[in-house]
């Protein structure tokens, strides 16, 4: 248990907090009826609820730890013998659970189920001397009930009621094959008459997970575990009774346990995604400096989303000019992520949008991001929804998200806060959410685009935010005619001082095609001198990683090396 | 942290169910929510369900007629249906009196009657649930609705399937053994005479995803629009969202033969043709033409008038002369949705400053024409600051029902208005829920509201197999 802990907190707390962010729990008897009205909805309620609380640090550790070795628990109840010594089972079980949970598109409930269906398997265990009509009765009601609550948990308990059945009174006239009957009746039922998603839902495992996404085959074991068990566990307890020292068969246990974990658990964790939920929590809570510091020592790769928040921090403290190549960087989409409509890009660019004053988008990505939502949305796109309808003056818009956010444990305080500015809009300015995000209401209106922070950096000048924006993203896409003709349309106004090293390096770069740019601009010295020192070295190179070699120590962070040596997706 | 977990030990012990915040103040400036207050009702409306808006805590409401009365003790209204029914029946008018109780006396607070029409209106609805988006969609339906009872049952749902979207979803004038709805990917499906089949509408580069459909009371033949839509953001117009038409035609199919019935009338490339809709007697057939111009640029240049052409689709005539029913275009305005009375009097219409995509125009409202006496009928009674927009006719044109953002300028509620023998329309009340705050709560929009003369079977099963087979690769 301490383990696990441990790991889930070393390794995994990131995708705990980021299970809360995909859902809101609202504690309203309308949401309770809501869901408690259909099949599954009770453990869908537990599940919604438990995780509303994965917002706090340990918390999410300790309550999946605790499910998972109760559930591991009954396991053991259910399925030992007079010999205690094998474990094997309920350990391959739980692991599998776990691996199940460490995937969003898995949800909470699965787990919660498997743990009622346990329940009601371990009290079906116990009447096992009745007779056999009085166990089919008990059989029926029993699932019965767990299809209202835990559907489609019931299909599993049919499974290992017939397992039981088996190994406890052999095939019995083919008594003991009842219960699968059943399940398997019903199931037909189901498909032909109520249709292909019905059974998907309430029938297979699909219910338990997004429908979206076809389970893979993690999501199955547990569920062919648990029968197996029952039937086979005798054979291998069997088995290990020729092996006389109970320290040998432990041994001998944990290395295959261990063998299968550090075996599968690297390729089904969803590892690759951690860096983006790690990214995600420090942006949702303004730790911009924490994001800095990530990505100093995980550089990242080509996940957009990622480098949107890396980028994000760097303009949120004013250096992102400054310290742009100090970074990874990989072309402007790592300034502004393309929209392919799923939920992680929806988080990434509503912030975005919404740092640099395009309220609009803002409010298109939010409102599509929440969309996707399963239950009545996300926290981080709702709390967008609420302030870019505050500055929009959509006061009744704004009232109801609000109301969401109210009904919630963590968002509570922050709702109310904004309840009191529906009517109160000068308090509002003077929040630093709201700062200075009114300006776009001085701008004439107009139909946006992809490049709109482009059309909002050309009508304001002024904005630092959006100059840096626009230039960097030029830079960073390697467009330097571009670079040069919007670095012309700033200098030209007083306000652009303090330019940083980064474009006057783009300026030296531009100087071979366009001499004019020296005489144009008063590049320093410093800069000019490396550049020549950069241009002689990179002439002296036989190859491209040669070059790259001999320049890294010392140009890795300039704008010439990222122009020669970054590869960007469209070249 | 400390704070966290002390709340969160509550939280799991208490379970504590936190008393929200009334947002009503908000959404709501009248006495009551929703507005119920002097509207005219069918005998056969499910129990209009209201809160008293007041900071008084001690409220009485009676509901009573000559006959019968009941009385609540709270400010949430709620009534079960078999008091509701008594109610109803025992006589014209429901008086609603509610009293607060100041200094341990009952003092009146207001009273207002609510009228009881004897016309009799259609059982069922039907409309789509979506979140009123861009163009990201996820969990929507076509759903029915029992009028005089708040159940609400699907007719097809893409959350139990992958991932699709289902739209344009429409009866012949109301007839629940046909109607016709748009899946995409995909294609149109037809249910005729209990039997599903999926039309197949690529005829051609241009004409393959029909839209906005409009039955011929034969059955035996539908109107659609062709159309080429995009979609943009406004940087600050309070709108939100533009939609128009780069191009759009209209054509007619035979869905016996899945023949492709084309007007040249009706595709010119000088205009956009939108809208169709037959007369009651299948005799003419409604649309909105607006001339082309250079989109988006001319966006506000894009005018939609109602015209109408003669046509005898059986016999294959069809009028080339087009008559201008409403020229909205030379008052600077455009229509939308032209829709004609059962008894082929009075043309619906939805008016706004430009373009065709209403919904997200808050000046959309609603308008009406008399036909037969040529003159315009003040319907403002319908209209809201907000968007009224989509609107259909009961099967005995006694009854409208019409889309409104009235409540709060982005989440499209249904309303219910009578109309009497001369066209005058009364006040109209918001569809009735179980919940008096539901569509406060509620986080879809109702969209393409129509009546239904009786339930339309469960389908669900073969329209998934359908949709199934027709998006296999």
């Amino acid at each position: 248990m301490l383990f696990t802990v441990a790991m889930l907190q070393f390794r995994y707390q990131y995708h705990i907090f980021f299970l809360e962010q995909l859902q809101l729990f609202i504690f309203t008897k309308e949401y309770a009826m809501q869901l408690l009205s259909t099949p599954g909805g009770l453990v869908e309620y537990i599940g919604e609820y438990l995780i509303q609380f994965f917002k706090i640090n340990y918390v999410g550790n300790i309550l999946i730890v605790i499910l998972l070795t109760i559930t591991g628990v009954c396991i053991r109840k259910l399925i030992e013998d007079k010999n205690k010594s094998c474990f094997i089972f309920e350990c391959m079980i739980v692991f599998f659970l776990f691996v199940n949970f460490l995937d969003i598109n898995f949800y909470l409930k699965g787990i919660i189920g498997y743990l009622f269906c346990l329940i009601a398997l371990l009290i079906y265990y116990r009447i096992q001397t009745k007779l056999f009509k009085i166990r089919l009765l008990i059989v029926l009601l029993s699932g019965l009930f767990l299809f209202w609550i835990a559907a489609p948990f019931q299909t599993l308990f049919f499974v290992v009621v017939c397992a039981i059945e088996l190994k406890r009174h052999g095939l019995n006239k083919g008594k003991s094959l009842f219960p699968l009957f059943i399940i398997t009746i019903c199931g037909f039922l189901v498909y032909i008459f109520a249709g292909e998603g019905a059974f998907r839902i309430y029938i297979n495992i699909d219910g338990v997970c997004s429908l979206r996404i076809i389970p893979g085959w993690t999501k199955y074991a547990a569920w062919i575990l648990l029968p197996v068990a029952i039937l086979f566990n005798p054979l291998l307890e069997q088995t290990f009774k020729l092996i006389r020292k109970s320290l040998i068969k432990t041994i001998i246990q944990i290395l295959l346990l261990g063998g299968i974990v550090i075996y599968l658990l690297p390729k089904y964790d969803d590892n690759w995604s951690l860096p983006f939920k790690q990214l995600h929590y420090y942006a949702t809570h303004e730790k911009w400096d924490d994001i800095l510091g990530y990505c100093k020592e995980h550089p990242l790769n080509n996940n957009y989303n990622c480098l949107n928040y890396q980028n994000l921090a760097l303009a949120e403290k004013g250096i992102l000019a400054d310290s742009l190549l100090c970074y990874t960087q990989k072309g402007k989409y790592g300034l502004y992520a393309p929209w392919d409509r799923i939920v992680p890009t929806a988080f990434v660019l509503q912030k975005v949008c919404y740092h640099y004053g395009d309220i609009a988008f803002a409010q298109k990505y939010a409102f599509e991001g929440n969309v996707n939502s399963v239950t009545m949305g996300f926290p981080e796109t709702l709390k967008m929804l609420v302030k870019t309808n505050l500055l929009q003056g959509q006061k009744n818009v704004a009232a109801k998200y609000i109301y969401y956010l109210q009904q919630t444990f963590s968002y509570k305080k922050w709702a109310d806060k904004q309840y009191l500015y529906l009517s109160d809009t000068l308090t509002m300015r003077n929040d630093p959410e709201y700062k200075g995000k009114e300006r776009f209401k001085e701008k004439e209106n107009h139909f946006t685009y992809s490049n709109e922070l482009y059309i909002l950096a050309g009508l304001d000048k002024k904005d630092k935010k959006l100059r840096d924006f626009v230039l960097c993203s030029l830079l960073l896409d390697k467009d330097l005619p571009g670079f040069l003709n919007w670095f012309d349309f700033y200098n030209k106004d007083t306000s652009f001082q303090n330019i940083p090293d980064l474009y006057y390096q783009a300026l030296m770069a531009c100087a071979p095609s366009v001499p004019d740019v020296l005489t144009r601009y008063s590049v320093p010295e410093n800069i000019k001198n490396d550049f020549e020192m950069y241009s002689m070295v990179y002439s002296s190179g036989r190859n491209s990683a040669e070059k790259q070699k001999w320049l890294h120590s010392q140009y890795k962070d300039s704008y010439w090396y990222y122009f020669h040596f970054t590869k960007i997706e469209h070249e | 942290m400390n704070k966290y977990w002390i709340l969160l030990v509550v939280g799991f012990l208490c379970a504590c169910n936190q008393t929200p915040v009334s947002v009503l103040e908000q959404y709501s400036r009248t006495f009551i929510y929703p507005d119920y207050e002097k509207v005219t009702i069918p005998r056969n409306i499910a129990p209009l369900s209201f809160i008293i808006n007041t900071t008084e805590s001690d409220i009485k409401t009676i509901l009573h007629t000559e006959n019968y009365s009941i009385s609540i003790k709270e400010k949430d209204i709620s009534i079960s249906l078999r008091k509701w029914k008594k109610l109803v029946m025992s006589g014209d008018t429901i008086w609603v009196d509610v009293f607060a109780k100041k200094n341990g006396d009952w003092t009146q607070l207001r009273s207002f009657p609510i009228f009881i029409s004897e016309d009799e209106i259609d059982p069922y609805i039907t409309y789509r649930l979506i979140a009123p988006g861009y163009e990201v969609w996820n969990s929507m339906g076509i759903y029915q609705r029992c009028l005089s009872s708040y159940e609400e049952t699907p007719i097809c749902e893409n959350k139990s399937m992958t991932h699709y979207c289902i739209n344009c979803h429409t009866t012949n004038h109301g007839n629940p053994e046909e109607f016709i709805f748009h899946q995409r990917p995909g294609g149109s499906i037809l249910v005729k005479d209990g039997i599903l089949k999926k039309l197949n509408t690529h005829y051609n580069e241009k004409v393959q995803s029909l839209v906005y459909p409009s039955w011929h009371p034969s059955g035996n033949y539908i109107a659609f629009s062709v159309n080429k839509t995009v979609q943009s953001v406004h940087s600050k117009n309070t709108n939100r969202i533009e939609v128009w038409d780069l191009w759009s035609d209209i054509v007619i199919v035979d869905v016996r033969t899945n023949e492709l019935i084309t007007i040249p009338t009706l595709m010119s490339e000088k205009s956009f043709e939108t809208f169709p809709t037959f007369s009651p007697d299948g005799k003419k057939l409604y649309f909105c033409t607006a001339r082309s111009v250079t989109l988006p640029d001319s966006i506000t240049e894009v005018k939609y008038d109602i015209c109408s052409i003669s046509l005898d689709l059986d016999n294959k005539m069809y009028s080339k002369q087009v008559d201008t029913i409403i020229r909205a275009s030379s008052n600077n305005y455009s229509t939308s949705f032209p829709r004609i009375s059962p008894n082929g009097r009075y043309l619906l219409y939805t008016q706004h400053e430009y373009g065709n995509f209403s919904i997200w125009h808050k000046e959309a409202d609603l308008k009406m024409y008399d036909l037969e006496e040529k003159r315009a009928i003040d319907v403002s009674i319908l209209n809201s600051p907000e968007t009224e927009s989509y609107h259909t006719w009961s099967s005995n044109g006694k009854w409208i029902i019409f889309s409104s953002r009235r409540d709060d300028g982005l989440y499209t509620r249904l309303y219910l208005a009578h109309v009497n023998s001369e066209g005058i329309m009364a006040k109209p009340f918001l569809l009735p829920q179980k919940n008096s705050t539901y569509s406060i709560i509620q986080d879809k929009s109702y969209n393409i509201p129509e009546f239904v003369t009786g339930k339309i079977k469960n389908y669900n099963v073969e329209i998934e197999k359908l949709l199934k087979k027709s998006t296999k690769p």
